[in-house]
């Protein structure tokens, strides 16, 4: 039940995009960069988003909401 | 038991990916990662929890306790859940004045919900004094 895979695969993603932008930014193209990054955190989100959902649904059916 | 150390494992684990990642110049990343790691805490809470909710429906019918104000009870209990969840999350993010406001929300919704009982309570006070 509990969903570590879901957390490392957020922290592997999130590792490589950071890298990236550290990287772009060195060799001067830091506009790239920080597309990379908007770009990770946009897939990120959809990744999490689910499971705020799942969440969100668990909660409404447990407490009668 | 085993829960419980899973439970613990993945705490751990989060916060050190995210002391790693906080190393880094991208503040949104960690901050997703910190997202998903409270909402995996809270969602794997909840099968625990539905047992004590459980509980509370056996034990509310064994007394005899209207099944209105026990329905009650759990959904102020879900409101106070989301609304610490999104104010705690806002708060980790320095968005101190945005978390507060989700409180309120909480909070306000809840009065919504104690409004019939309070109204309730009144009418039978009413109805107690004479004249």
């Amino acid at each position: 039940m509990v969903n570590i895979d879901l957390i490392l695969r957020l922290a592997g993603i999130g590792f490589v995009v950071a890298i990236a932008y550290e990287i772009l930014d060195r060799v001067n193209r830091k506009e790239l960069g920080n597309l990379v990054a908007v770009g990770g955190v946009a897939v990120m989100l959809l990744m999490v988003v689910q499971v705020i959902g799942q969440l969100f649904k668990t909660v409404l059916t447990l407490f009668h909401l | 038991m085993a829960t419980a150390l899973r439970l613990v494992g993945v705490g751990l684990t989060a916060t050190v990916l995210l002391v790693v990642l906080g190393q880094f110049q991208q503040r949104s990343v960690a901050m997703v990662v910190r997202v998903a790691a409270a909402v995996v805490l809270l969602l794997a809470i909840l099968v625990p929890l539905a047992q004590v909710v459980a509980a509370l429906g056996r034990m509310a019918a064994l007394a005899h306790v209207r099944g209105l104000y026990l329905s009650l009870l759990l959904k102020v209990l879900g409101i106070a859940y989301l609304a610490t969840l999104g104010a705690e999350v806002a708060r980790d993010a320095g968005e101190g004045a945005l978390a507060g406001k989700v409180e309120l929300a909480g909070k306000v919704l809840i009065l919504v919900l104690a409004v019939p009982v309070l109204t309730a309570i009144v009418q039978v006070l009413f109805k107690m004094i004479p004249g």
